[in-house]
Order: structure tokens, then sequence, then C-alpha cells
């Protein structure tokens, strides 16, 4: 995708005058610029965040496998211990949605959430009853439905079910095994992916070898994950469960393994170290276009949004019942409007053309 | 929905922007008046094939057999042909998108109008506690401490008490896809082929299938009524002078302009490749197909995917064979670049050849519950393909809206930029 917003067509004098005029005042960044930033971004930021969902997805399917040869208290304890850390990393790369991730379904296949139609419980359900034994290989998740292979599906076996249905080796607990093996595998897939091509498609954009025209267009893909899961955050993570009108505190993520509010808090702190915590960054990008006070603006709604969210008391799914939980969220929404709407409003700054997203027609 | 970015200088600028070198180009205030002349048509035919229905489906509750049953399902999937033309309209009107929810709410939890097959279908949800209601058998309903009086199954019941009760969306009460539950039953050949095959006899107050009889017939006419009410409405909408041509006129050219493009990559993306296609193609789940209790998903993809072209290409063929067409976007963009208009016209035209060929799958009893099971490789593929010309029409469409200057205005629709409030659900 080409976004570039130069004068298009010749004859249109009059708008390419006005158009020229006002990419004077907004030089739009290098590609030089867009290179830096990248590198930036893929070592500093996108890197260590997959090489930690690797290693804790790899923990955790070790220790469901250790669940399953010694079904007791602790071992379950070990093993939702894990689940809580693999959760973790993915909540802070959850806002990466390109590359490795996209490929074969990845990301969904990590978690499908929200799941309006309660499909993951009626998709499990009907393999609990089955308990067909074809279904516990990592080849067969592969073609099964993203609702029974990733993360919400751990999580309802992991914290729903009791030491006792997990013993003798039971099928629920061999499946629980297969989904974390499934998990590792694509968490490890995925790394492996970024660091054998893909980071270098990244650094050699505008080369034939690459998926990108230019390191612009790149840019792109990193602005989407900088702005896109915002508006996904305050429309699915907080106003689907505050409801309207009445509060509905399952809506929340994660709600079975208690860390909704949790998830909220690691994805705004990864994405502002996306924004403005590498050694080139988009806030340094706009400070050098000479977009200081509206930078200025955006880390104070970081810390606004910080701040905010360290006050909510946990877990949402019970919290959410009280009125002050209520407005404490209401108003962290309103923060996060603003910081979409200050992000989006600097990308014409920065030339960029964000485009349609998954969620538009929602 | 929105395209991000907000109002600014460079938008403004563009708001004027007659090409002036060449001849023959229309102008945006051209182009716009052909795109609502479409829409007028399109919701017209929408209503005269809705009001069709309605004939079908008062014959089979006076004779209900098996052939008045299959006459009212072939007027439903009639009725389907203009309105699924019409959707490239929702997204970028907001009178549309306002009101769409009533005619074509989807997905639903079914449990709530009538019985299912407890099996498939499960007894509860996390998310909605009127999963089971069947408010067909049930008189009164239960919403939290309150009781809900059904007695009288009427249009009003439905649209005023029943749509989305107890704020839940998968609660659809009215609409072509309740009525298309009505007709069809619950389709329960998982991914097999075969649809819904619910019996006339569940029409049958003499001899009834499935219980309350009455009550089912009651609900078949109050839905049918109500469809053909709201169509009306969105078909003055449009008329000459109506609301919708009102708002659409508000609005600067360049602004109404980009709210055309908004609505084709919407629908495209977000809407019909996403939540329509790509969805029940990761899930494998028979339930997630547009049209799951007909198996009629295959054309109403097709025809959504039609009407984004009828929108570029300001032509629509009405089920009357005649056409509506006028001065369109695509010879405005051809006029300032015809690559672009040439690239989008491709796009458009590989969308349609990859839903033709969902289409003649569907011909040989390989409907798009069967192609998007889980295991099935070639089938998954097919599905696959309309995914993947949906995305690059929606690229030919940014791209065109890039070049047209288009990207610094922020649209309304469902912005939660502008309306807070509508985000809650």
């Amino acid at each position: 995708m080409n976004s570039a917003t130069k004068p298009l067509w010749p004859i249109l004098l009059g708008a390419s005058l006005l158009l020229t005029a006002v990419s004077v005042v907004h030089a739009a960044p290098s590609e030089q610029q867009w290179q830096s930033l990248n590198q930036s971004l893929v070592e500093e930021h996108i890197l260590p965040r997959y090489r930690a969902l690797q290693h804790s997805s790899a923990e955790l399917a070790a220790s469901t496998t250790a669940l399953c040869h010694q079904p007791e208290s602790v071992q379950l304890e070990n093993a939702q211990e894990d689940f809580q850390q693999t959760m973790d990393a993915w909540q802070e790369v959850q806002h990466i949605q390109f590359g490795p991730i996209e490929t074969l379904m990845r990301n969904f296949s990590m978690q499908f959430w929200p799941d309006k139609k309660n499909l993951i419980g009626k998709q499990l359900n009907l393999l609990l009853q089955q308990q067909n034994p074809d279904t516990l290989n990592v080849e067969y998740l592969y073609r099964a439905s993203i609702g029974v292979k990733g993360l919400p599906a751990l999580e309802r076996l992991l914290f729903t079910s009791s030491v006792h249905q997990l013993a003798n080796n039971s099928y629920r607990c061999q499946l629980s095994q297969t989904i974390a093996a499934y998990i590792a595998i694509n968490s490890q897939a995925t790394l492996d992916e970024w660091n054998n091509g893909y980071s270098d498609s990244l650094s050699s954009a505008g080369s034939q070898n690459s998926y990108y025209d230019s390191h612009q267009e790149a840019a792109v893909d990193m602005m989407k994950s900088l702005i896109e899961p915002i508006e996904a955050i305050r429309d699915q993570k907080i106003l689907r469960p505050l409801g309207g009108g009445q509060v509905r505190p399952k809506r929340s993520e994660s709600w079975r393994s208690q860390r909704s509010l949790r998830n909220i808090q690691l994805n705004i702190a990864s994405i502002r170290h996306l924004y403005s915590g590498t050694t080139n960054s988009v806030d340094s990008l706009l400070r050098k276009q000479g977009r200081g006070p509206q930078a200025d603006n955006i880390n104070a709604l970081f810390n606004r949004i910080e701040q905010q969210l360290k006050t909510v008391q946990t877990p949402l799914v019970t919290s959410l019942y009280q009125p002050e939980t209520v407005d404490q969220l209401r108003q962290i929404s309103d923060a996060l409007q603003q910081l979409d709407r200050g992000l989006s409003a600097e990308m014409l700054t920065l030339n960029i053309q964000l485009g349609f997203n998954s969620r538009d027609g929602d | 929905m929105q395209f991000k970015t907000l109002l600014t200088s460079v938008a403004l600028a563009g708001t004027l922007h007659y090409p002036v070198a060449l001849i023959a180009a229309p102008t945006p205030a051209e182009i716009i008046s052909t795109y609502a002349d479409i829409a007028h048509a399109t919701y017209e035919d929408s209503l005269k094939s809705a009001k069709e229905l309605q004939l079908s489906t008062n014959n089979l509750l006076s004779n209900p057999n098996q052939s008045s049953l299959d006459k009212a399902r072939s007027a439903w999937i009639a009725a389907r042909v203009p309105y699924q033309q019409s959707e490239a309209y929702r997204f970028g009107n907001t009178i549309v998108d306002d009101w769409e929810g009533r005619v074509n709410s989807w997905p639903l939890d079914e449990g709530l109008i009538d019985y299912v097959d407890s099996s498939l279908y499960g007894s509860e949800s996390d998310e909605n506690t009127q999963y089971r209601a069947n408010v067909i058998a049930n008189a009164t309903l239960r919403i939290g401490g309150a009781q809900v009086d059904a007695s009288n199954i009427t249009p009003e019941l439905l649209s005023d008490t029943l749509h989305e009760i107890d704020g839940i969306e998968a609660n659809v009460a009215t609409g072509y896809h309740a009525i298309e539950f009505l007709l069809w039953g619950q389709d329960l050949n998982g991914t097999s082929p075969g649809a819904g095959n619910r019996p006339a006899t569940d029409y049958n107050l003499e001899n009834c299938t499935g219980g309350h009889c009455d009550r089912r017939r009651a609900y078949l006419q109050a839905t049918t009524q109500l469809l053909i009410t709201d169509l009306q409405e969105m078909v003055d909408n449009w008329k000459e002078g109506g609301e919708a041509r009102r708002q659409l006129s508000e609005k600067s050219e360049s602004h109404a302009i980009a709210s055309i493009l908004t609505g084709m990559g919407s629908l495209a993306y977000g809407e019909l490749a996403g939540e329509r296609t790509k969805l029940g193609l990761m899930l494998h789940d028979p339930e997630e197909e547009h049209d799951c209790f007909s198996d009629n998903t295959h054309w109403s993809h097709y025809y959504d995917a039609k009407g984004i072209s009828n929108v570029y290409q300001g032509s629509y063929t009405r089920i009357d064979g005649s056409t509506v067409s006028g001065p369109s976007l695509s010879a405005y963009v051809a006029a300032q670049a015809a690559v672009a208009n040439q690239n989008m016209l491709n796009k458009l035209q590989a969308t349609e050849n990859a839903a033709q060929v969902m289409v003649d799958h569907a011909a040989q009893g390989k409907t798009f519950d069967v192609l998007i099971g889980e295991g099935n490789t070639s089938g998954n593929q097919v599905v696959q393909d309309f995914v993947d010309a949906l995305t690059e029409e929606t690229r030919a469409i940014e791209n065109i809206i890039a070049l047209l200057q288009l990207d610094g205005i922020q649209l309304e629709g469902s912005d939660s930029l502008d309306n807070p409030a509508q985000v809650l659900e």
C-alpha cells in the first residue's frame, strides 16, 4: 500500500498548491527517519516481547505436562501461575497485529475474544463430552476452531477444573496439556519467523526481498499497532463490561483468572513503550516535526490513564458492581478516547494513512 | 466504525476540486445524486420483495403445507437480493446504521424466539440470560427480577420489548433473520450439507407440531409486518426531500464522497470479509454464517459485494430487470487517476468472481457451512479466496481515499469519537 499524499493529479492546480503549502508546514519524516524508528521498535519493543512470550509459554507447557503426571494442588497452582505469566507476555504484545503473528491465523489462535456467542464454551464442552483421543495432539489443534486452542480455552480448563477432574490422566488434563503445547509452538514459530526473515524484511523495506515498498509503508503497520488497540481496549475491555445501564462483569477479558484490569494496565504500559520507550520513537519524531506540545499532551494522557488504572479496585468481575468502579472506568474510557484522538491527529502530521481496520463495521 | 484521522485544512482544501481539464467528468453533486437514486431504488425493491414475502407467508398460514412453506422460503431468498445490495449504504449514513439493527441483526440467539435443539444449541450462555427464553412457548418472560407480559405477540411487543431485550444484541426478535428462523428452523446438519428443516405443521392449528402453533403464527405475521414498516421508513428516507438525502446534502461534497467510500470499505473489510466470513472460517462453526438457517449465505455475500460495486459504478439493476444509473464515482476517480480507477474495477471484478465460486459450490451442495468445516482444506480455501479478494478491494478503496485527499475527513456513522453513547453496545 502506497499512501503518499503528495499532489497526485497535476490538473488540479489550485488544490495542489494548497497541498504543497500544507506539506511545507508538516514536512513528513524521511525514509531514513522511518527506517531508524522501525529498527528501534523491532529490536527494543517487538523482539523482546516475543522472546518473553516464547519463554513463558514453554514454561506453561512444561508445568501443564507436570500437572497431568502428578495432579495435585501444588502442580495446578504452578500451571495457573505459568498461565498468568504467559498471559502477561501476551497482553504486552497483543497490540502487534502484523507479521508472523498473522500467519496461519496465529493471533486468533492465541486468543479468540470477545466471544459474544459463547462459542468457546460450546465447542470446548463438545470436546469434553466426546473425549475423542484423536483430538489430543497439536496436529488436530492446527485445523480445529480458534475457540478451543488458545489462551481463553486453557484459562477455562485451568481455572474452573478441580484437581479431581484432572486426575488419572483425564481427557480434560490431556486437552489442557495439548493446548498449552500448541500455544508454546505458536509462540516459538512467531519468534522464529521474526528472527529469520521478518525483521530483515522490515529493515530492507523498498528492496525486492521485502514485503514493504518503503520504510514509511512498514511504519504504517507500526502506527496501526500503536493506535488501533486503544479503541479496541476502550470498546471491548471497558465499555462492553460496563454495559448500557447494567454492568456485565463476565464480559471482562480473562475474568476467570481475575486479571481483567491487569490486562488493561499491561496493554497501556506496552503501548506507551511503543510510543516513547525506544531509542528512536514516535514521540521523538513528533518533536522533530515541531509537534512538542502535542507530544506533551499525549504523554500527559498516558500518565493520567496509568494513574487512574491504579485506583481501580480488583478483581473487576466483582468490583464492577460498585458505582465507584463504574465512574472510574468511564473516566478512563474518556481519557482513552482523547488519547486515540490525539494520536490519530498526529498521524496526518506524519503523513500516515491508517486505512480501514478489522473492527470497522462493528 | 471510522476511517481514522481528523478534519484538517488538507481536507477542506479538497472540497471543491472539480477536474477542470477533462470533459465529461461528473461533478461531486452528480455523483451524490446517483448514489441517493440507487439507494432509493434498492430500498424500494427491498420493500416490494418484502411485500411478496408477506403474501407468501399469509398463504402459508392459510394453507400450512410443504408447498406453501417452500414458496415462502423462495420469497425470503428473493427478498434478500435487493436488501443485501443496500448494505453498502449502512456505514457512512448514520440514518441507515441506526436503523439496520431492526431489519438485519445478526448473529442471533434464536432460542429467544422458539424451540431449539438442546444438544446442538446448549442450554445457557455466559452472555445472555434470555438464551432459551422461547417466547413462542412462554407468555411470560423473566428479565432479572421483573416479569414481562408476552401474552399478545404483536409487532410492538417484538420491536419495543423483545428486540435486544436485557441489552443483549444477540436477542434478535425482528428482521430478516428472525423470519428466516421461523421459515427454516435450526440447521441441524452441522457442517454437513442441508439447511434447516422446520415442518409446515409448525403452523398448523389442527395438527400442530413444535407446540404453540397459534403463537408461532402470530409471531410470523408480526415480524413480517414489521419488516415492511421498517423498509417503508427507509424508502421514504431516500425519496426526493427525504431525511437521508437531507443529511447527505448537509455534508460538504468531499465529506459526502468520503462517506460513500467509507460505506464501501467498512462493509467490504470489517463486516463482510471479517465478521461474516473470516470469523466463520476460523471457528469452523456452522452457526457462524450469515444466513445459517436457510444456507443462503453464498447469495447474501454475493449481493453484498455487488452492492459495493453498484455504488462505485453508479448503476443498479432492479429486480424487474430495469436499470437505475447515473454519473458515477468511478468516472470521477477515472478523471483524476485512471490507474486507480482501473485497479478498483479489477478488484471489484475479482471479488465478484470469488463470490461466484462460492455460489457455484453451493449449487453442488457445498454451501458456506460445508466450506468452512474443520479439515475441509479445499472448501476453506474457497472461502479464504473471497476474504482475500475483499481485502485487496479494501486496499484499492484506501488508495482512492488517499488520492482524493479525503483521508483527513472524520466520518460519522457509528464513530465513537462523535457519539460516545453509541459505543455502549
